[in-house]
């Protein structure tokens, strides 16, 4: 139930003290005894709950913890009693306030942002019954960054008035008290944003794709190692998360940017000199190799939830040995990466990366490819890798093979990361168009080849598992209904396939592509 | 969203001060939960604070043109909110007549507020009536206290029999002791036999001065005498009550 509420700045301690008496000539008090509060604001890596203009916090006090979500600046709030932080939505009870946080923070962990320590002199308004009809709090806070054991940076000291359900006009009366007789102004700034300003960090901006920015003219040796330079400090970014564990999408991102980078220079060939590029390339092949398995596994856990759903209840815990398992092979999987990350091969491939792309060549020394304007060799090479794609999905039938969608799959992925490459060269409405069309295909492909790849790997886990005596039958066969489960959705995507290509290959969509990307000369 | 009814056609047998225990024990463990004040004596109206008297009386609430959103009131216990009593219910029997499906009507009125509380409780006002009959189609289950005199269990045979004819929604009855003397003989048999032969709960509460002065204090038991006797019987009810329903 929303409870309304009002924030108020207070000057010294000296008003603090001022308005109290005030208070209490006026109204009916009793106070309160009231413990220090411990405030810790939780959000994702990529301060989702902020952007969306909401805070989440966790209240500790004397041995109570309240987990708070206020979802907007003037909006409502609700509270979830809690035993500890949360790092994950599923850490929470199964609950509404359980499911809106979800769709908002998916399966990326809460970490702690900022932290206030407040002493609070609480006091309850009573009516002629003596029944709480309010209640005032007046706070002194002090931040700290989430790290620090003691909060010692100054806030603003603040008066709350809230009220209790049924007793609106005492609070309009209490909010026309402080607002009016004593002239308080409201305190404009959220606690969030109090605390990071007194403790001097900002929300770091949301961190959407990757943006490109290039200049049609750019020779495309700059603009490649632009490119290059930006899929660099992803990675970097990401490092810290990696090594941590803490939430698997640093993981993901990490890979994502290794893949993009190793498929800029396959399809951008003959930009950086060849020596030099073919050697990254095997380098960032390897990175993809020491991270794969942890990420395959971080996948699998991922899933876990979805397979217990897909079950019927009876048969949900039968699926335990697996998640046990999993687990394992995941501790594994990640000490290995972890190691490998720490080698000296790892550590000098970012550096002589960082290296080689901070080298400029003049214009004037640019030979061939590389000293093109990069539209010119952006048109070009999307408009091949678009041929290629429409060619091997028109060549597909009923009764083709798996194996012609998964070649399918991997060449839009080109097609994709180039369209997202050059994106800043061409109008953002048809590159908008273009990359949504392309990506509902993708989508299709995407999980016909994952719900092949998931039934492979369930039943090597299941042989494994079976060879080391970690799953007796009935885990065994419930592993059994999920592959079955799993293949009538292959199924399904794979009859969903022509349509999905035919939506691509329409004509509007054609001419769109023809008209950014075919070149003006003899086509 | 677990509706439960604290009913007897006894008056003066605990009802009110078993709901308004529940109710606080309930919310002190997070469940968001709202108690019905039924009866128009407004006993657990006055227990709260809270000014027995809502907007357009029994009338317009039965009839559906006061929405009860409107006059639900925070007590000043976190989690706990109260719909008051009215001098009106006196009058619920004749408002529900009016309506179409008569039995229905309170479980309708009821089915908005399921999506802001996890527990609601019914504190119902002696009478084995029209309105106690919309109670049964409402409620989820019927905590009855009763005094262990042979005229309560004889109240309770009838009260069971007549529920186990109906055909229609069928509350779980839970019945249970209370105000229980041991210093009197015949307490202490009637307490045993119960505990041999019928369906009572095994909690049972004690007569206490404490529960009585709940109207000088007028705050729950658990608000003043957290660790007292009767207040630890409340609390073993209530975890009965909720192990047996699931």
């Amino acid at each position: 139930m929303p409870v309304k509420s009002k924030i108020f700045r207070l000057g010294s301690p000296a008003d603090r003290a001022k308005i109290v008496k005030s208070l209490a000539s006026r109204f009916t008090l009793e106070r309160d005894v009231g413990a220090p509060v411990e405030t810790v604001f939780m959000d994702t890596f990529d301060w989702r709950i902020h952007h969306r203009g909401g805070a989440l916090f966790l209240e500790s006090s004397d041995s109570v913890r309240q987990l708070t979500w206020q979802t907007g600046p003037k909006g409502s709030s609700e509270s979830l009693s809690v035993d500890e932080a949360p790092g994950f939505e599923w850490d929470l009870p199964d609950s509404e306030f359980r499911s809106r946080l979800a769709g908002i923070i998916e399966m990326r962990r809460l970490l702690p942002v900022a932290k206030v320590v407040s002493r609070r002199e609480s006091f309850r308004i009573l009516d002629s019954r003596r029944k709480t009809v309010a209640r005032v709090h007046v706070e002194s806070r002090r931040a700290g960054a989430p790290e620090s054991r003691v909060c010692r940076r100054a806030m603003p000291s603040i008066l709350v008035a809230s009220g209790i359900r049924g007793y609106d006009e005492d609070l309009e009366d209490l909010f026309e008290f402080f607002g009016v007789e004593l002239g308080l102004e409201i305190e404009a700034d959220s606690e969030l944003a109090a605390a990071l300003a007194a403790v001097g960090l900002t929300p770091v901006e949301a961190r959407s794709k990757i943006t490109f920015d290039l200049e049609p003219k750019m020779p495309a040796d700059s603009a490649l190692r632009q490119i290059l330079g930006r899929l660099l400090q992803t990675l970097e970014e990401n490092e810290d998360g990696v090594r941590s564990g803490l939430d698997t999408e640093f993981l993901h991102d990490f890979r994502v940017s290794s893949r993009r980078t190793r498929s800029a220079l396959t399809q951008l060939k003959g930009i950086l000199p060849a020596r030099a590029a073919g050697r990254f390339k095997r380098e960032f092949a390897w990175l993809g190799q020491v991270t794969g398995p942890t990420r395959d596994l971080d996948v699998y856990l991922l899933k876990m939830p979805s397979y217990r759903k897909s079950l019927t209840s009876g048969v949900r815990e039968d699926l335990e040995p697996l998640g046990v398992y999993l687990q394992g092979l995941q501790r594994q999987a990640r000490s290995k990466m972890t190691r490998s990350l720490g080698t000296k091969r790892y550590a000098k491939l970012l550096s002589d990366w960082r290296t080689f792309l901070e080298k400029t060549t003049p214009v004037e020394d640019l030979a061939g490819l590389a000293g093109r304007p990069i539209l010119e060799v952006a048109r070009a090479r999307t408009w091949k890798a678009y041929r290629r794609v429409l060619k091997g999905g028109s060549a597909i039938g009923a009764d083709t093979p798996a194996e012609a969608l998964h070649r399918l799959r991997i060449d839009c992925k080109k097609l994709r990361y180039l369209l997202e490459f050059f994106r800043s060269l061409f109008t953002p409405k048809d590159m908008a168009v273009l990359i949504k069309a392309l990506r509902r295909l993708q989508d299709n492909l995407g999980d016909f080849n994952d719900y092949e790849v998931q039934q492979d790997a369930l039943v090597t886990f299941a042989r494994d598992m079976s060879d080391k005596g970690l799953a007796g039958a009935v885990p065994l066969m419930a592993m059994g209904r999920l592959v079955e489960l799993l293949e009538l959705g292959q199924e399904r995507e794979r009859q969903r396939f022509h349509k999905q290509f035919d939506r691509f290959a329409a004509k509007k969509n054609r001419q769109r592509f023809q008209r950014l990307f075919k070149s003006r000369e003899a086509s | 969203m677990r509706v439960f009814a604290t009913y007897n056609i006894k008056g003066g047998v605990g009802k009110t001060a078993t709901a308004v225990n529940l109710a606080y024990l309930s919310a002190r463990e997070g469940a968001r939960t709202l108690l019905w004040d039924l009866d128009p004596q407004g006993a657990a109206t006055f227990y709260f604070r809270i000014e027995a008297a809502i907007s357009g009386g029994a009338e317009r609430l039965l009839s559906g043109k006061t929405d009860p959103d409107k006059l639900i009131r925070g007590t000043d216990f976190e989690g706990l909110d109260l719909l008051p009593a009215d001098f009106s219910y006196r009058n619920i029997d004749l408002e529900l007549e009016k309506s179409k499906k008569p039995t229905k009507r309170l479980a309708k009125l009821l089915q908005p507020l399921s999506k802001e509380y996890d527990h609601l409780f019914l504190d119902c006002a002696p009478s084995i009536s029209l309105v106690s009959e919309a109670i049964f189609v409402a409620s989820d289950a019927l905590l009855v206290p009763t005094i262990p005199t042979p005229l309560s269990l004889r109240t309770l045979d009838q009260l069971e029999k007549h529920l186990g004819g109906r055909k229609k929604r069928q509350p779980a009855v839970l019945p249970f002791m209370c105000m229980v003397d041991r210093r009197k003989s015949m307490h202490r048999q009637i307490c045993a036999e119960a505990t041999a032969h019928r369906q009572t709960l095994a909690a049972m509460i004690p007569y206490s001065s404490l529960v009585e002065q709940m109207g000088l204090r007028r705050k729950p038991l658990g608000a003043y005498a957290g660790s007292s006797l009767p207040a630890r019987a409340f609390e073993s009810l209530w975890r009965e009550i909720q192990r047996t329903l699931g």
